[in-house]
């Protein structure tokens, strides 16, 4: 199995450092994508916040918040189920995920990455808004979390517990010459795989994997409280923003670390070693978290609808047959037939990547228009002042910034797989780097 | 060594976070108008308290066997 991962002319493992015409192609079409993003984006600074759709609420009838904020809920929700996944695995020890955690650490750091850079984006000034923000902020305020509690403690924290985790294996393939060699030695930082060092790595990974999740899912129950703390904003204040939010995340994530998953394994040449039960566990994780989200949706909107204040109600209306309600039933139908996709896999005990594949990409869809329901709506149609009803739609400005950032992302994910076995390496995997 | 090394580091860095979190509360104030931290700053001890913590764990990790 190993050997089938082997390429011509180089004896690093899963295809490391062997850049195919199809990879350029990838690579050239990921940076033209980011590039335009860039260049919507000087537009943006140049020009100021005007090009772009957003507005502000009252008198200007629109959203200040807008597709950005909308993305950090999105990408920051996805970077949740990746480190969960590869420190549960870890501290549990699930055999059957221990594949594909390099892969999910990955998945948290990229999408950690470009949801920080979604936020900076959406500040008109943002060097400004960071060091205000070491000055004057409270650690007490959700608001601190969201940006300084995610780029300050659970990115580097991620990024240490992908470093150290794969830092057996850069030993290994430093052996390897080849032009990432160097990169190779410079990760590997002198390990020597002595036993001293193998048990101080196994502790350091058991207690970085112990403090990981709860500091995730603080940061991430912050990202909710921004909104639920808002007493002023039908829509958004209530105590379920902070659990809601982590259901959703949980279910994105989970949706895009399997998509990824089953990507890897078809670039490697539908590799064993990620097989059936590792999809089986995604899908297992995925059905409730996916039930989890659709529950949280219903009840959020029976509470909306039942006895609520005047504003609450308008709200209701406008998502229910309003202008977001194509968003609104859209969103509720790919949820629902994503679960349905994973109960009847559920039911026959037959996890077949295609239908967890497409579930997944149902649920991720949903859980988008979900963050956009969550951010838009109120800020357009609950204003408690009596404003007329705003309304807001990204502009090309906006799209073409966040698909430079999905660009980035995944820039960064492929970069990384050419750079760095993907998968843990096997016993046989490191025979052959060795020889 | 090392082990005192990490253990200095996450005490000082929990007890960074704990004298950031205190040092920006308001104290006193009255109105969300008079918000501000009490000392302006505040904020960097709390994140050096994460990256110190964070910081530990990578040392232990990494620093040579002359440490042990």
């Amino acid at each position: 199995m190993a050997v089938a991962t082997q390429t011509s002319g180089s004896l690093l493992p899963q295809g490391v450092g062997r850049i195919t015409r199809t990879w350029r192609l990838f690579f050239l079409g990921m940076i033209l994508i980011a590039g335009f993003g860039l260049y919507a984006y000087l537009r943006e600074v140049s020009s100021g916040m005007i090009v772009t759709n957003m507005r502000d609420t009252g008198t200007m009838g629109g959203a200040p918040w807008g597709l950005y904020v909308v993305m950090v809920e999105y990408f920051i929700g996805v970077s949740f189920a990746g480190i969960v996944i590869a420190a549960v695995s870890r501290v549990f020890r699930i055999r059957e995920l221990q594949p594909i955690s390099r892969i999910a650490e990955l998945l948290t750091v990229g999408s950690l990455m470009v949801g920080l850079l979604a936020v900076l984006i959406d500040l008109g000034h943002p060097i400004r808004g960071v060091v205000n923000m070491l000055l004057y902020a409270r650690p007490q305020s959700p608001f601190f979390g969201t940006f300084m509690l995610v780029a300050m403690g659970v990115l580097p924290a991620s990024l240490v517990y992908l470093y150290l985790g794969a830092r057996q294996d850069a030993a290994v393939v430093a052996e390897q010459p080849s032009r990432l060699q160097r990169l190779h030695r410079l990760w590997a930082a002198g390990y020597s795989d002595t036993e001293a060092e193998r048990l101080r790595h196994r502790k350091v990974m058991f207690w970085l994997s112990v403090g990981i999740v709860p500091l995730i899912v603080v940061a991430l129950s912050t990202e909710g409280l921004v909104f639920g703390i808002q007493v002023g904003r039908p829509g958004w204040f209530g105590s379920l923003q902070g659990p809601d939010f982590l259901v959703l995340a949980a279910a994105s994530g989970l949706a895009n670390l399997l998509v990824l998953t089953a990507i890897v394994r078809r670039l490697l040449g539908n590799t064993d070693r990620i097989g059936p039960s590792v999809f089986k566990w995604l899908g297992r994780f995925l059905l409730v978290a996916a039930a989890a989200a659709l529950y949280f949706m219903i009840v959020e909107l029976i509470t909306l609808m039942y006895a609520t204040p005047e504003h609450e109600r308008l709200l209701a209306d406008e998502l229910i047959r309003g202008s977001y309600a194509w968003i609104f039933w859209v969103s509720i139908a790919l949820m629902a037939a994503g679960l349905v996709l994973l109960l009847v896999q559920a039911g026959t005990r037959r996890w077949q990547i295609g239908p967890l594949v497409l579930a997944s990409v149902l649920i991720s869809t949903a859980a988008l228009a979900e963050r956009y329901l969550t951010v838009i709506p109120s800020q357009t149609h609950a204003t408690l002042l009596p404003y007329e009803p705003g309304s807001y739609f990204p502009n090309w400005i906006e799209f073409a910034v966040v698909a430079g950032l999905f660009a980035l992302g995944a820039l960064l994910i492929g970069l990384f797989i050419k750079a760095f076995p993907i998968l843990p390496l096997t016993d046989d995997e490191e025979v052959i780097a060795d020889a | 060594m090392r082990r005192t090394i990490t253990v200095t580091l996450v005490v000082a860095g929990l007890a960074l976070m704990v004298i950031g979190m205190l040092a920006a509360a308001p104290w006193g104030a009255e109105s969300v108008a008079d918000g501000d931290p009490t000392f302006t700053g505040a904020p960097i001890l709390f994140v050096l308290g994460i990256g110190s913590v964070i910081g530990a764990a990578l040392l232990y990790e990494l620093l040579p066997d002359r440490f042990e």
